[in-house]
């Protein structure tokens, strides 16, 4: 299993954000569907090891996270994108996606061929030595994914990774989600209903903190027949969404 | 297997790029399966363009060691950062130059320098790419003592010339920066980066900067007695820095509850 998480409890302050949340996934790409607030950012975090749990285990490709030595083990065969990244605007591509591979312990005979196959592999390669600053959004997104698949992890999380793409760059995203889905386990945190519908194979629905449901994509499409929405999947999140809620 | 070769002929039109498309496909196709043809191809090629190209390739696959450099990556050794350093260090001496009756500034603003850096440095609300790195198998003590070290690095040397510029001995300023480092670094155990370094900003105003500003002749913190006081607390600091140095992993992320 890559990943356990039971009872896994957070708050920021007096603010619950999670609340015993269960989940286990393994292999293909996830989609974490829920409204805003609903704890989808704080779960990718607390996966991606940034924020430790205050109660519950989280276990991740076999390593508890709060153990220091498993936690590093598991830092070198995990990768993050953020909702927000931050780098250094000075920085080229190509230097920012090279020191994240030098952070994450990518041997260093091999950290040239690892960054220019992470480049191409988010189309990016043209712009390598262009200065971060100068990207646009999409670039900054892509150059993002770029360092999160550098060291060629085991567990992939991703926190909107297609906010800023443009409806082209958006299909070349999912397409590479479903490469990346083969090797790995991709977690992908989103708010488009339609990103999970075309390239996730399991879906994980949040609200409040908790799963409300897990299922396959077809079986979220195939939840709300005759409700809102205008696509079967909306229709399948809303409705899914409202029965949780009820 | 093929039957067929490539003659000398085509090899050097391929090398001089006069080989049309198909027939160029092709050939690229067949000396990927046969060495001999690959061999036959390579010798008819310019050896002054293969050396060049090996160069090329062997500067793309040489590994670049740039650890130093990637970890002294730190918005506290940006220019802005280098400017403002420069800029209270002349200030303080000039102020300190005309008037040489009252507590040097120098001795009062000095340890307050690096202890700021620190907190420009490692504060995530400062380095945004604090997320990221956050996630990576990189020491969180190792991450934060080579920054540290960066900043004093480039706040200590131009102190160090206006203590002699001034005649203020250096020990009197240089004690409390590294036990105020040193504090911080061990409270960044438990605290937040900015509450520690606000903690330990906080003692240096209770022991010197307060009772300076109260016209205190000598405060307590400056006074020569205290000099081993500053070296004692930098020992313990460290010590505990040492022994709690697993929690400082989450350093940027305190969220209240749990820990």
């Amino acid at each position: 299993m890559s990943v356990r998480v039971d009872g896994l409890s957070l708050a920021y302050r007096k603010t619950r954000v999670l609340d015993k949340l269960d989940l286990s996934l393994d292999g293909g790409v996830h989609g974490l569907l829920g409204p805003n607030g609903a704890g989808k950012t704080t779960l990718v975090r607390v996966l991606a090891t940034v924020l430790p749990p205050h109660e519950g285990t989280v276990r991740l490709l076999g390593n508890d996270v709060t153990n220091r030595r498993e936690r590093t083990e598991l830092r070198r065969r995990l990768g993050y994108l953020p909702q927000q990244l931050g780098y250094f605007p000075g920085f080229t591509v190509r230097e920012f996606v090279e020191y994240m591979a030098w952070l994450k312990e990518v041997p260093a005979a091999r950290v040239p061929a690892a960054v220019d196959d992470a480049l191409e592999r988010v189309d990016l390669t043209e712009r390598a030595d262009s200065r971060m600053r100068t990207l646009s959004g999409g670039m900054l997104r892509r150059a993002g994914i770029a360092q999160a698949i550098v060291n060629n992890p085991e567990l992939l999380l991703l926190d909107e990774p297609t906010a800023g793409l443009d409806p082209e760059q958006r299909v070349g995203f999912r397409a590479l989600l479903r490469a990346l889905g083969q090797e790995s386990t991709v977690v992908v945190s989103t708010h488009l209903v339609e990103d999970v519908a075309s390239a996730c194979s399991g879906v994980v629905l949040l609200d409040a903190g908790q799963v409300q449901w897990t299922g396959t994509a077809d079986q979220l499409a195939a939840a709300g027949v005759d409700g809102v929405g205008d696509t079967p999947s909306e229709r399948g999140y809303l409705a899914l969404l409202r029965g949780a809620r009820a | 297997m093929s039957t067929w070769h490539i003659d000398a002929q085509a090899a050097e039109a391929y090398a001089d790029g006069r080989l049309d498309d198909p027939a160029a496909w092709s050939l690229e196709a067949h000396v990927e399966q046969c060495s001999d043809c690959a061999l036959v191809v390579s010798s008819a090629a310019d050896p002054l363009a293969l050396a060049q190209l090996r160069e090329l390739i062997d500067q793309r696959l040489r590994p670049r060691v740039r650890g130093f450099v990637w970890l002294t990556v730190t918005p506290a050794l940006s220019t802005a950062w280098l400017a403002a350093v420069a800029g209270v260090v002349l200030g303080v001496l000039a102020l300190d130059l005309l008037d040489s009756t009252s507590v040097p500034l120098l001795l009062l603003v000095a340890p307050l320098l690096p202890l700021l850096g620190l907190a420009i440095g490692c504060s995530a609300a400062v380095d945004r790419s604090a997320e990221l790195m956050a996630s990576t198998p990189m020491p969180a003590l190792q991450v934060l003592l080579w920054r540290a070290a960066a900043v004093l690095v480039v706040s200590v040397p131009p102190l160090l010339l206006a203590s002699l510029a001034t005649g203020t001995g250096a020990l009197r300023w240089l004690a409390p920066s590294a036990a105020l480092v040193a504090l911080a670094l061990a409270l960044a155990t438990r605290l937040r980066v900015e509450a520690a370094t606000g903690f330990a900003a906080a003692l240096w105003v209770a022991v010197t900067l307060g009772p300076a500003a109260v016209a205190v002749p000598s405060p307590p913190g400056l006074r020569g007695g205290a000099t081993p006081g500053w070296l004692v607390l930098t020992a313990v600091s460290l010590v505990l820095l040492a022994l709690r140095q697993d929690r400082l992993d989450h350093w940027h992320n305190r969220t209240g509850a749990g820990r």
